[in-house]
C-alpha cells in the first residue's frame, strides 16, 4: 500500500498503474485515508524544506549587510566615491527609465480591472415595466456582455441615460473583444452629466486610457480621484506609484 | 550545482541571491512595494526558482537573472491583486498596513509554521534532515548515504521508511493539521 502511494506521489507510475491507483482511491476508504495522511506528510516536509531554505536565504541577507558595513574612508577616497556615487545615480536613473523595469498599461489594466457589480432593479411607480433593463441586467450578471449591450441600448424609456451609458461602458470593457475607445465615450457621457456614477465612470475611464497606452491622460484622472478621495482612490494611489511604460 | 551536495547547493544559491537581490528588490521598491515586501518577494522568488530547477522546469534557456526577474514580476503583480481583493471600498487610509501583509506570511502563516515545527521537533533532527533531503531536495538514497552518516543506501531507505511512518502517525493524531496542509497551494 505504502509503496504504491509513494510511487504515485513521485509521479513515476505508468498509465495503467495510475488508472488502478485512482480506481482504488475511489473504492477503498482505508487506502484513501492512508493516501491523505501520506500526502499531508509530504506537504509538511516540503513546507519544512521551504522554511529551512528561507532561513538559509535570510543568512545570505545578513552576510550582505555585514559586507556593506561602512569602513573608515580616507578623504582622497571620498572624492572618488562621490564620482562613483554620481555614476551610480545616473545608472539608477537609467534602470528606472528603461522599459524592462516597469509595467505595461495592459498589465496594470488586467491587474485592476473588474466589472462593476450588477445593475439593480429600479422601482418607478409611473413606469413599472423595465423589460429591457431587467434583461440587460440578467445578461450582465451572466457575463453575456454582448447581449447585455444590445438591451442596455434599448433602455432609454426605462432608466436615466447615465445608467445605461455606464453599464454599456463596463460591458464594452468586459466583452470578449473589448472596445476601449467606445467604452471611454460612454463613460464621458456619464461624467458630463449630474449623477451618482461620475466617480465610478472616472475610475473605469482611467483604466481604459491606460489600456490604450494614454498614460498621461490616465494619470490625470487617477490623481483627481486621489485628490477627491473618490471611488477606488486607494487603488488609484497604488497605480500612481507604479512605474508604467510610456 | 544547485542539484549537487548541500555545500555546493548553498554556494550556488548564495551567488544567485547576492547577484540578483538588488535588481529584483529595486523593481518592487519602484513599484509601490516596501522594503520588507521586496525582500519577501525576492526570497519567495529564489525558492520558486530552486524548486523549478529540481523539477527540471528551468532548463537554462534564459539567463538566471532574467528568469528570476520574470518570476518576481509575476509574483508582485499577484501580490497587488491579492491586496486589491482584501481592499474594501471606503476603507480608511490608515488601514492600508493591514492588507500589506508579508507575502511569505500569507504562504506560511504563523499557525501553520508553528504546527509544522512542533511535529518536526517530535520526529527528531536526523529524521527531519533525511526527509527534507529526500522529499524536498530530491536527493537520491545513494547521495544521502554518501553525504550523511549512513553506511549503505539500504540503511537510508529503512531509516526513511521509519521516519515517514513516525511522521504519519503524528499527523494522523492532528486532523486539524491535515486540513491546514490541504489548503496549502504548491
Amino acid at each position: 500500500m505504502e509503496n504504491s502511494i509513494e510511487k504515485y506521489l513521485s509521479g513515476t507510475m505508468n498509465s495503467e498503474e495510475l488508472k488502478e491507483f485512482e480506481a482504488r482511491l475511489g473504492s477503498d476508504a482505508i487506502f484513501a485515508e492512508e493516501y491523505a495522511i501520506t500526502l499531508a506528510a509530504h506537504k509538511l516536509i516540503k513546507e519544512a524544506g521551504r522554511i529551512d531554505l528561507k532561513e538559509t536565504l535570510e543568512s545570505f541577507d545578513q552576510e550582505m549587510q555585514s559586507e556593506d558595513a561602512t569602513p573608515v574612508i580616507p578623504i582622497w577616497m571620498k572624492k572618488a566615491l562621490l564620482i562613483a556615487a554620481i555614476l551610480i545615480v545616473l545608472f539608477g536613473v537609467y534602470q528606472f527609465i528603461k522599459p524592462q523595469n516597469s509595467f505595461t498599461g495592459t498589465e496594470v489594466y488586467n491587474t485592476y480591472f473588474e466589472a462593476y457589480s450588477k445593475p439593480s432593479s429600479i422601482r418607478d411607480s409611473e413606469n413599472s415595466k423595465q423589460i429591457n433593463w431587467e434583461k440587460a441586467a440578467s445578461f450582465y450578471s451572466n457575463k453575456e456582455f454582448e447581449k447585455a449591450i444590445l438591451f442596455f441600448n434599448k433602455t432609454a424609456a426605462e432608466v436615466p441615460d447615465y445608467l445605461s451609458s455606464f453599464y454599456t461602458g463596463i460591458s464594452l470593457l468586459s466583452k470578449e473583444t473589448p472596445n476601449y475607445q467606445e467604452a471611454i465615450e460612454h463613460f464621458e457621457l456619464v461624467i458630463n452629466s449630474d449623477n451618482d456614477y461620475i466617480q465610478q465612470a472616472l475610475w473605469y475611464k482611467g483604466l481604459a486610457l491606460l489600456k490604450l497606452d494614454k498614460k498621461e491622460e490616465a494619470m490625470k484622472i487617477f490623481n483627481a480621484i486621489v485628490d477627491t478621495k473618490g471611488f477606488n482612490y486607494l487603488r488609484a494611489e497604488q497605480i500612481i506609484n507604479l512605474t508604467i511604460e510610456d | 550545482m544547485i542539484k549537487s551536495n548541500d555545500l555546493e547547493r548553498e554556494n550556488a544559491l548564495r551567488i544567485i541571491y547576492k547577484n540578483n537581490k538588488v535588481k529584483v528588490c529595486s523593481f518592487i521598491l519602484s513599484n509601490s512595494g516596501s522594503e520588507e515586501e521586496a525582500k519577501d518577494i525576492f526570497q519567495e522568488t529564489v525558492i520558486a526558482f530552486y524548486e523549478n530547477v529540481l523539477k527540471n522546469k528551468f532548463k537554462g534557456d534564459s539567463a538566471i537573472s532574467t528568469y528570476l526577474y520574470s518570476i518576481a514580476r509575476f509574483k508582485w503583480l499577484n501580490q497587488i491583486k491579492k491586496n486589491n481583493i482584501r481592499m474594501v471600498h471606503d476603507t480608511e487610509y490608515e488601514q492600508t498596513a493591514d492588507f500589506y501583509k508579508s507575502p511569505m506570511a500569507t504562504m506560511i502563516d504563523d499557525e501553520k509554521k508553528e504546527q509544522i515545527l512542533e511535529v518536526l521537533g517530535s520526529i527528531g533532527s536526523q529524521c527531519k534532515e533525511l526527509l527534507i533531503a529526500s522529499i524536498y531536495n530530491n536527493r537520491s538514497m545513494k547521495e544521502i548515504a554518501q553525504e550523511g552518516d549512513y553506511s549503505s543506501e539500504q540503511i537510508v531507505r529503512n531509516k526513511k521508511y521509519k521516519c515517514l511512518k513516525k511522521l504519519k502517525e503524528l499527523i494522523a493524531e492532528k486532523p486539524h493539521l491535515i486540513q491546514i496542509l490541504k489548503s496549502n497551494i504548491y
